[in-house]
């Protein structure tokens, strides 16, 4: 089990990849907090995991990671009844296509705040812990969206490649620490969140342009989180990982694609 | 040993002899890899591979010249005349020689260019033919951090190294058909004994003190790393360069932390 007696808090543990990755972290040993602001989901997935894993530790906990008290409340939690969180996952985030023009402010504001403002107030209050006990690992979600443009999301695209700028900034801070913090950055992976805010074209459209020719599974990010909490990443830090199936080492598409073009 | 992340894959490792690529292989046959020692130094290579036995792994040594596409061949049709397959490719071979840009010699470039980068080409182009007909595989390059940006008088090696990070994307992309996953780890410096034989304690902690995590590579970073990119864990995972390297590439102002 890589991460045996681990304690691990998971931010947007309710549904989709983070619910994935929860799942993976206790069966690798962690003690699991799912925290989400969906406290129903979180008591779900939290219900799941002990259903299915006889003697795994996991609570759940609601937050609410715009805002600065339900954060810190999180942590005094984690200290409470597990003294210190070893790991911090952060799997929330949310997305919607509109194109530029037609962007509020409200929206900007609003997928800022939850995307790029909840990490780093999440990264605050649990790396403090980390900071004392000289030792940590924060695995944040960035996205395709970290690296490279997508088009129709300039609020998403923007806050995510903050989130990439925040991830390095706290590795060359926080290293003299002990505390590796690295991104992994997901394309197009089949959660409820991105089948919402998709049709059945998009997704069509979009497969042809992933090298590898599928969409992503919650598993596939979930495992790649998982490298990066355990100790088989203990020299990685301020690193994004693209999981994406290819997505982002291309700037025109697939070898198919092209062949077909020319 | 057979219950690994790797069980029962042919895994060639180009410079299993000694270093980064000795700890790659040791890493791999622990996880039930069936390894390759691939290595201009046969007796080095089979040292190694007795080694790994004696662990209770299973391992094997062949005789190869990365720079040299004939020996290359060579070596890939005895690899699968004798175990059937390959499943996995480790470019690792790699050769530094620190110079000043001016001082550097057409010889030094060739030497350097062709270890560092016409190697890991001849490599895998030979082994292609294998996965594409496996519809699947894994080629692991070794990079580095002189890869994703500059280091002071490694003209010729970051030029090489940038070069096997384009390969490993465009790699990537043209085998992403064949399911065929193509990655590259960046380590900075990494505690192997040439390293240590051949670098002053004075620069190494000129290195140390741009590390954020402040300390040097050791090769089991690097290993477990590259179990990483050779297994199912990362499957979703292509054209990916990971730096393996306490942070040092993503600061690009090398300064010590609240310097």
């Amino acid at each position: 089990m890589k991460l045996k007696d681990k304690v691990a808090v998971v931010a947007g543990g309710g549904s989709g990849m983070g619910e994935t990755t929860a799942r993976l972290f206790a069966q690798e040993g962690a003690s699991v907090i799912v925290a989400d602001l969906n406290e129903d989901a979180a008591e779900k997935v939290t219900a799941s995991i002990i259903e299915s894993l006889p003697g795994a530790t996991v609570r759940h906990q609601k937050v609410d990671v715009t805002d600065e008290g339900s954060v810190e409340q999180l942590a005094r939690f984690v200290a409470e009844n597990f003294t210190a969180a070893d790991i911090l996952v952060n799997t929330f985030g949310i997305a919607e296509f509109t194109p530029m023009l037609d962007l509020t402010l409200d929206q900007w504001r609003r997928t800022s705040e939850v995307n790029l403002t909840g990490t780093f107030l999440t990264c605050r209050a649990l790396g403090r812990q980390m900071v004392e006990r000289r030792r940590g690992k924060i695995v944040n979600f960035g996205s395709t969206a970290s690296l490279s443009a997508v088009p129709g999301m300039a609020h998403y695209t923007a806050a995510k490649h903050g989130v990439l700028g925040l991830t390095r900034t706290l590795a060359v801070e926080w290293g003299k620490y002990n505390i590796h913090v690295n991104c992994i950055c997901p394309g197009a992976t089949t959660t409820p969140l991105m089948v919402n805010c998709t049709t059945p074209q998009w997704r069509e459209q979009r497969i042809k342009r992933i090298p590898l020719g599928k969409l992503a599974s919650p598993e596939n990010q979930a495992r790649a989180a998982l490298f990066l909490a355990s100790d088989d990443s203990d020299y990685l830090t301020g690193a994004a990982i693209p999981t994406d199936g290819g997505v982002s080492a291309t700037a025109a598409g697939t070898s198919d694609e092209a062949l077909a073009a020319e | 040993m057979s219950d690994g992340k790797l069980k029962d894959k042919v895994a060639i490792v180009t410079g299993g002899a000694s270093g980064l690529g000795e700890g790659i292989c040791h890493e791999f046959a622990a996880q039930g890899a069936r390894v390759v020692i691939a290595d201009k130094n046969a007796e080095g290579g089979q040292s190694v591979a007795q080694e790994i036995e004696k662990r209770g792994g299973e391992a094997s040594a062949v005789k190869l010249d990365v720079t040299d596409p004939g020996s290359v061949a060579r070596a890939v049709g005895d690899i699968v005349e004798r175990l059937g397959t390959i499943d996995i490719l480790v470019n690792n071979v790699g050769w530094n020689s620190l110079k000043p840009a001016p001082d550097y010699t057409l010889e030094d470039w060739e030497k350097i260019r062709s270890l560092n980068l016409d190697g890991p080409w001849h490599v895998s182009k030979a082994v292609m033919p294998v996965l594409i007909r496996n519809g699947r595989g894994k080629i692991v390059n070794i990079s580095s951090g002189s890869g994703i940006l500059a280091q002071p008088n490694m003209s010729a090696y970051g030029t090489a190294k940038h070069g096997l990070v384009g390969m490993t994307k465009t790699l990537a992309v043209d085998l992403a058909r064949y399911k065929i996953n193509v990655n590259c780890i960046c380590p900075a410096t990494v505690e192997t004994p040439l390293v240590m034989e051949c670098t002053t304690q004075a620069y190494r902690d000129f290195q140390i003190e741009r590390i954020p995590l402040g300390r040097l590579g050791k090769v089991e970073d690097i290993a477990r790393a590259a179990l990483f990119l050779a297994s199912e864990d990362s499957d979703w995972i292509t054209g990916a360069i990971l730096p393996v390297d306490g942070g040092l590439t993503c600061c690009a102002m090398a300064q010590p932390v609240e310097g």
